[in-house]
């Protein structure tokens, strides 16, 4: 069954105190990944915003997992960070609105990923407010769109319409119909009622909000 | 230490991570922290860390994957402080 995750993480509303104390970063990382990030070139990614990145590199691979499993638990020290690869391009820009497009290999971090024996591939964006975080069992997401937005309400019932609106528009916009419903299934991850086979993935966190789906090769 | 009282700490533990007011005062054990209390899962592993510090615990990754509602979450206070007597 095909599957997407994606995860997106508010910086403003993390400590970085907080986040460099090892009672917390432990429990999201293990000595391995630690030791991962002193091989990486420091002055790009600070310890902070990996520990944070890990933790969006992690439930995106979660969610990509249960929604073929619901009763999955999350355990991040469970899932295992085996490399990352920095972007090649550094300092871009994420304005109010972003959707996946040519430059995306160029900006991400890339990484593989390994959860109970199998192998999964994320890729990353980080700026100064957020890290965003998509999976996918290949490495490959020519086939992956996504998009960011930067809301003013941060209140759950508006990040929840918010994400929904952004991502109809741009189905709207892909598809040529304007019928489209979301659904919840009650395991809880969404889907396109007319295209109940594009695995959809929902993530929302302050001030932000974030999709990702995946489209048949053929769309 | 009764349940009750744990479930009413627990509620100062989660108070700083949910706008959700009415829902965290009538929670009960099968108040789902993400679903219920709206808790976005970014702050899952501040939860775990402040009710290690109230309780004087420590809560392992098992444990820590079990914890999804009040319930559960009470659960996991109480074998670790029976460990720690």
């Amino acid at each position: 069954m095909r599957s997407i995750g994606n995860d997106i993480v508010a910086l403003a509303l993390t400590s970085a105190e907080r986040t460099r104390k090892e009672k917390f970063f432990s429990k999201i990382i293990c000595k391995q990944e630690i030791e991962l990030f002193k091989s990486i070139d420091s002055s790009s990614l600070s310890f902070e915003n990996f520990v944070w990145l890990a933790w969006s590199i992690k439930e995106s691979v979660y969610k990509f997992c249960s929604r073929n499993n619901s009763s999955l638990l999350f355990s991040p020290t469970k899932i295992f960070i085996n490399s990352i690869q920095l972007p090649a391009k550094k300092n871009i820009p994420i304005g109010r609105e972003m959707e996946s497009g040519s430059l995306d290999r160029a900006i991400s971090y890339c990484c593989e990923v390994s959860f109970q024996g199998s192998k999964y591939f994320t890729q990353s964006i980080i700026n100064n407010e957020l890290i965003f975080s998509v999976c996918n069992n290949k490495n490959d997401f020519d086939n992956i769109c996504w998009g960011i937005k930067n809301i003013h309400d941060d209140r759950y019932e508006n990040q929840s319409a918010s994400v929904r609106l952004f991502t109809l528009n741009k189905l709207q916009d892909l598809f040529k119909h304007s019928d489209l419903k979301i659904e919840k299934k009650t395991a809880g991850y969404p889907v396109i009622k007319q295209r109940p086979n594009i695995p959809l993935s929902f993530t929302h966190h302050g001030c932000f909000v974030g999709y990702a789906f995946a489209l048949n090769s053929n769309e | 230490m009764s349940r009750q009282e744990i479930l009413e700490g627990l509620k100062s533990v989660l108070a700083p991570y949910t706008m959700d007011k009415e829902a965290l005062n009538s929670i009960n054990d099968e108040t789902e922290f993400i679903k219920d209390l709206k808790i976005n899962s970014a702050n899952l592993i501040d939860i775990i860390i402040d009710a290690e510090e109230r309780y004087e615990i420590e809560i392992d990754p098992d444990s820590a994957e079990k914890i999804h509602n009040a319930g559960s979450c009470i659960d996991i206070i109480l074998e670790k402080m029976k460990e720690k007597a």
